[in-house]
């Protein structure tokens, strides 16, 4: 499966501007919409709500990727926004309002970095996380 | 609206700039092994914390390489007017410590040399010759080594047999090893370079990827068109995730990393990120050999 990477760069600009009204009106419900999205997203990109935002409204005007990215990264990426934006909506939602903010924050750095910079933070800490986790004797 | 939380997404934002521009100046940068690892050195010392030097257990091949290598080390410091003294005792001292000596190690090492042209030279220009010499300048580099290395006789003997280790005259381990004295990294041994599926070769770019690395793609298109481009370069990816051992022991933390071998299996110079083509040309023109 290959993947426009212009959609993902749009996907995270539409990413980030959530995040920051999450965190900006301090909704649990918005944050767990936002979840909902990178769980669909990380299942399969193609059939996420952005992604078709983008195919509706962005890509005609643009026309056919001049080239395309594979899909293990993007869902990858998808899945540790997830992780951060359903503890952040469960912070919220249960009044650990801290815990809500801190996570939205990860969240929103690294959605602002794919969007900004095209740089996949998850991806980036990947090898080293594996590092950490896996025992020595390996 | 909550303060709080704008003031939050006003940091996140300036935190993930400030990263964004720091990543994009220095991704892909190919960065000279030797060099690195005297920064590193200095930090840590300037810390307080002493470096450990382990011992070498390498195979009696890398060790002659490495013998070599110092010796070609001091022999270009020398070139370059630099402070052999410093250099020569530090291989003497580490030939002291107890190291093996390499059993085939030619004779015409040319760790001697020094001592003949090692003409006394104004304070700038050898500072700027130890800067662009790594590994000759640099006593914590200067690899195991050399017994006898400053034997008067054999400073007579080398006077003789030429200055510096004939390349050409000696294929093999050695002559590569000797053609390239800025290269002090991480020698591998033998079985490391085996487990990676590393033949031989004038220079190997050795890349490290992992699945979920968008950017491995480019590193391999370019590293593969450079390796198609230039005769005696070779290109090994290398799964990194299965591999979590070397990837340790090569101190890599992030994909993708693009590490440049010499044909004596030297690391000698390191990118993370996508470094361009021009750039990894250039850098392979430090390691090659003079066409």
């Amino acid at each position: 499966m290959e993947l426009d990477p212009r959609g993902q760069r749009v996907a995270a600009a539409l990413t980030s501007a959530v995040i920051i009204l999450v965190l900006a009106t301090g909704s649990g419900w918005l944050a767990l919409a936002q979840a909902v999205v990178f769980a669909i997203t990380a299942l399969d990109p193609r059939k996420g709500p952005y992604a078709y935002l983008y195919r509706l409204l962005i890509l005609p005007r643009l026309g056919p990727p001049v080239e395309r990215e594979p899909a293990a990264p993007v869902r990858f990426a998808q899945s540790v926004g997830f992780t951060f934006l359903a503890v952040s909506a469960a912070g919220y939602l249960t009044g650990l309002t801290t815990l809500g903010v801190v996570a939205a924050a990860f969240g929103l750095l690294a959605a602002f970095l794919n969007a900004a910079f095209g740089l996949c933070l998850g991806c980036e800490a990947y090898l080293a996380l594996r590092r950490l986790t896996t025992a020595r004797s390996a | 609206m909550d303060a709080l939380g704008i003031a939050v997404i006003v940091a996140v934002l300036v935190v993930a700039t400030t990263i964004g521009l720091w990543h994009r100046r220095t991704d892909g940068m190919i960065r000279d092994e030797a060099a690195d690892k005297k920064r590193r050195a200095a930090i840590l010392a300037a810390a307080g914390v002493e470096t450990v030097e382990f011992p070498d257990r390498k195979s009696s091949n890398a060790v002659a390489s490495a013998a070599a290598k110092a010796a070609s080390g001091a022999a270009a410091a020398a070139v370059h007017g630099n402070d052999t003294v410093r250099a020569a005792n530090a291989a003497a001292r580490s030939a002291a410590a107890g190291v093996p000596a390499a059993p085939d190690l030619p004779a015409d090492s040319g760790i001697a040399v020094p001592v003949d042209s090692g003409v006394p030279a104004p304070a700038g220009p050898v500072d700027e010759a130890a800067s662009a010499e790594p590994a000759g300048a640099d006593p914590q580099l200067a690899e195991p080594g050399v017994p006898g290395v400053r034997e008067p006789g054999d400073v007579a003997a080398e006077r003789k047999s030429g200055v510096v280790p004939d390349s050409r005259e000696e294929p093999g381990v050695v002559e590569a090893a000797a053609r390239d004295a800025s290269a002090a990294g991480e020698s591998l041994d033998q079985g490391l370079l085996d487990r990676l599926g590393i033949g031989p070769a004038q220079a190997t770019l050795l890349q490290f990827s992992s699945a979920f690395c968008a950017p491995c793609r480019a590193v391999r298109r370019i590293s593969g068109e450079v390796a198609e481009l230039l005769p005696g370069v070779q290109h090994v990816e290398v799964d990194a995730e299965s591999h979590l051992a070397e990837v340790r022991e090569l101190n890599i933390w992030r994909t993708p990393t693009l590490l440049i071998l010499d044909a004596g299996g030297q690391v000698v110079k390191r990118a993370t990120g996508v470094p361009s083509k021009p750039q990894l040309i250039a850098a392979l023109g430090d390691v090659l050999p003079d066409a």
